[in-house]
């Protein structure tokens, strides 16, 4: 803000001496020039009466020629002096709009105004760079959760954007450089309420050099970043990037899992996703060969996952020689929108195509060209824009890849809660039946609804009712919890997936699991469920209600006067 | 050497000696001190204040100060002597002009450290 009153104070240096001195020359002149009063003396103005004449002519009030008429040489010098003051000030009105129109100064203020408001957030936020359809999603997802984050993005028009984006929270924003570690500090990254830094730029230099910044300015910083390349990658891992999140990469493993273990992937997509797929959506692809078009970033992860699992592919390419295929590739040339070019690629006897090139028209022409061709085929096509969403959704494909969306996901698992990370991982472990079984259950208990999780963990100021039930030895069960706070008969729409103590898991407790102090609790459910059952973890009346199935004397008054007697009878 | 400092050096010394002149004489007597000196130093001291706007070094800062204090002195002084010349019953009596000389004397005492202050800069700049 400082920089900002030195600016204009610096700017303000001639139009004010220009003031000064118009107005004493036309001071002096009019005490120095001899008047004569009404009766004909000389008279000569005081200085007093000088100013006070000056200024209502230069500000062109005009009382009239005061104290007594003029005289012919005061008229004269009165005439340059009109002239001089209202220059004088139209110069000097005119350089102070022009530092206040100036772009640099007005930068300047929002920087000033950005960087107060961030200093002023209690609550803990995110720091998101890049406001692209990644970090917009990821925004309006951390918002929707009650999470505060401010914006730090290169382009102005994004910028107007989140302005109209009518989201729940005020986000400080700011149209400035993130790779810039002045910028990075006025947003914020070294205050203690900063939980992490989300580099979500297109470009994985600016990328590398957010993160980077941040980890040398907090070195303790969770660092998220989205990276293109592997190199990139690898770097930024190198010096303790918390989370690198490739989207082809992702999305590969995402595929792979997808035609390996299609539950385990379908109750993988369901946590992390609140519009999840159907189980009757789902496809079990047979084994077979796969035809993948476009052989660039996606291509390749994909071809390395398939091929560490001894699947085929066949690739088509327009420029082999360009995406250095190697010699024992199978490899025909062509895009793929033709049929020629996929009946050569043998589509007919492939069980699978990957439409992955970087042109939204193309990927749904090679896949509807490749379904008249063989119908039974899985397809996977990769949306490059997101407005094109809706043709995507119409062209009954079977999985589509939207890079911004994966990684706006990826980073909502990360962010939620590490318990769901912890699951996440459990499942990996577990083989198709017990994934078959998991995503049945969720099927029973949520059907189309929007599946969300949550977790709590049993101590005094998160959940006092639990905390004090298990504490006085009231047997609290995972079961109570699942039970409607109204009326106990009935379950909520929800379920436990784990439960850790002391560092040890336990997958998917029965209802009959007796808590401890300091669990940790991972419940997952319809969406609205979790506002319910806060109603049992945190009130301990309602939770007395949910073990005993009695409604408990409230208050202290009560409780003595006629709980003993309930005791008695 | 920077011309901004020299301009700027011009003023101080400009302010302080035009001071000066007008503090010089007897205290009570309006015939030793005249008004046009008076009028002098309040706009170079005035023009000198504007010319240390926007300067972000601490000697600026401090050298913007001394200019104000001295600004401030002689406004007063100023309005005392139009008090005096233009409105008091008793016109520019001894009294007056003693509070008006005093005042100046203030606003000189300022001015001498600005240019105390400037000349230690000018020392410290070995070039």
């Amino acid at each position: 803000m400082n920089y900002v009153a030195y600016v204009i104070l610096r700017r303000l240096r001639a139009p004010l001496i220009t003031l000064i001195l118009t107005y004493s020359i036309s001071m002096l002149g009019y005490v120095l020039i001899p008047g004569v009063d009404p009766s004909g003396e000389p008279y000569r103005m005081t200085f007093f009466e000088a100013l006070y004449f000056v200024s209502y002519m230069g500000s062109t009030i005009g009382f009239g020629e005061l104290p007594h008429e003029f005289t012919a040489s005061q008229r004269f010098w009165t005439l340059l002096c009109i002239y001089a003051t209202v220059v004088a000030w139209i110069y000097s009105i005119g350089a102070v709009i022009t530092i206040l129109r100036e772009p640099t100064f007005i930068l300047q203020i929002q920087r000033a105004r950005f960087r107060r408001r961030v200093a002023h957030l209690r609550e803990p936020f995110y720091l998101v760079c890049g406001y692209g359809l990644t970090g917009s999603a990821v925004v309006a997802d951390l918002s929707r959760r009650g999470v505060q984050s401010v914006v730090v993005e290169i382009q102005q028009g994004r910028i107007d954007a989140l302005e109209l984006d009518n989201l729940p929270f005020d986000i400080p924003c700011l149209c400035a450089d993130a790779g810039e570690p002045d910028v990075l500090q006025d947003a914020g990254v070294s205050q203690p309420n900063c939980v992490g830094v989300l580099c979500l730029t297109d470009d994985d230099h600016v990328n590398l050099y957010i993160s980077l910044a941040s980890k040398l300015l907090a070195p303790k910083r969770m660092v998220l970043s989205r990276v293109a390349t592997r190199e990139y990658a690898g770097n930024m891992k190198s010096f303790g990037t918390d989370h690198v999140i490739d989207p082809f990469e992702t999305f590969a493993e995402y595929l792979t899992n997808a035609v390996f273990a299609p539950y385990r992937q379908l109750a993988y997509n369901w946590l992390i996703s609140p519009k999840h797929r159907s189980l009757q959506s789902m496809v079990v692809p047979d084994a077979g060969r796969w035809v993948i078009c476009g052989f660039g970033r996606l291509g390749k992860a994909i071809r390395r996952r398939f091929e560490q699992q001894g699947l085929e592919t066949v690739i088509i390419e327009p420029d082999p020689a360009g995406q250095a295929v190697k010699e024992d590739y199978r490899v025909v040339q062509g895009l793929g929108t033709e049929a020629p070019t996929l009946i050569e690629a043998d589509i007919k006897n492939a069980v699978g195509i990957v439409a992955g090139t970087a042109d939204d028209a193309n990927n749904l022409s090679i896949v509807l060209t490749a379904r008249e061709l063989n119908p039974h085929l899985m397809l996977v096509a990769r949306q490059n824009q997101h407005s094109n969403a809706p043709v995507f959704n119409a062209a009954n494909i079977h999985m589509i890849m939207d890079p911004n969306m994966i990684i706006a996901q990826r980073i909502m698992v990360l962010i939620k809660t590490p318990l769901l990370i912890r699951f996440l991982e459990e499942i990996e472990t577990h083989d198709e039946a017990w994934c078959e079984k998991l995503v049945r259950r969720f099927d029973l208990m949520v059907r189309d609804h929007p599946l969300d999780s949550w977790s709590y963990r049993v101590n005094q100021d998160s959940t006092p009712a639990l905390y004090e039930g298990v504490r006085y030895g009231r047997g609290v069960t995972v079961g109570h919890l699942t039970c409607h706070p109204q009326d106990r008969s009935q379950q909520l729409p929800a379920m436990a997936l784990m439960l850790q103590r002391e560092g040890k898991i336990h997958l998917l407790p029965e209802p009959d699991f007796e808590l401890k102090i300091d669990d940790q609790l991972l419940f997952c459910g319809r969406s609205r469920v979790q506002n319910t059952m806060s109603w049992t973890v945190i009130n301990s009346n309602v939770l007395e209600y949910v073990i005993s199935g009695q409604d408990e004397a409230k208050g202290y008054l009560w409780r003595h006067l006629f709980g003993s007697r309930r005791s008695n009878g | 050497m920077n011309t901004e400092k020299v301009i700027f050096a011009f003023f101080i010394i400009l302010a302080a000696t035009l001071n000066f002149g007008f503090f010089l004489g007897e205290i009570h007597d309006a015939q030793h001190h005249n008004v046009y000196e008076l009028f002098a130093a309040l706009v170079i001291s005035l023009i000198a204040t504007v010319m240390k706007f926007g300067d972000r070094t601490h000697l600026g800062a401090v050298l913007l100060a001394t200019s104000l204090v001295a600004d401030f002195q002689l406004i007063v002084a100023a309005c005392l002597w139009g008090y005096g010349t233009n409105i008091s019953d008793t016109g520019l009596d001894g009294e007056l002009v003693a509070s008006v000389v005093s005042m100046s004397g203030g606003a000189l005492l300022a001015n001498m450290i600005s240019v105390v202050l400037l000349v230690v800069e000018t020392i410290t700049v070995r070039r």
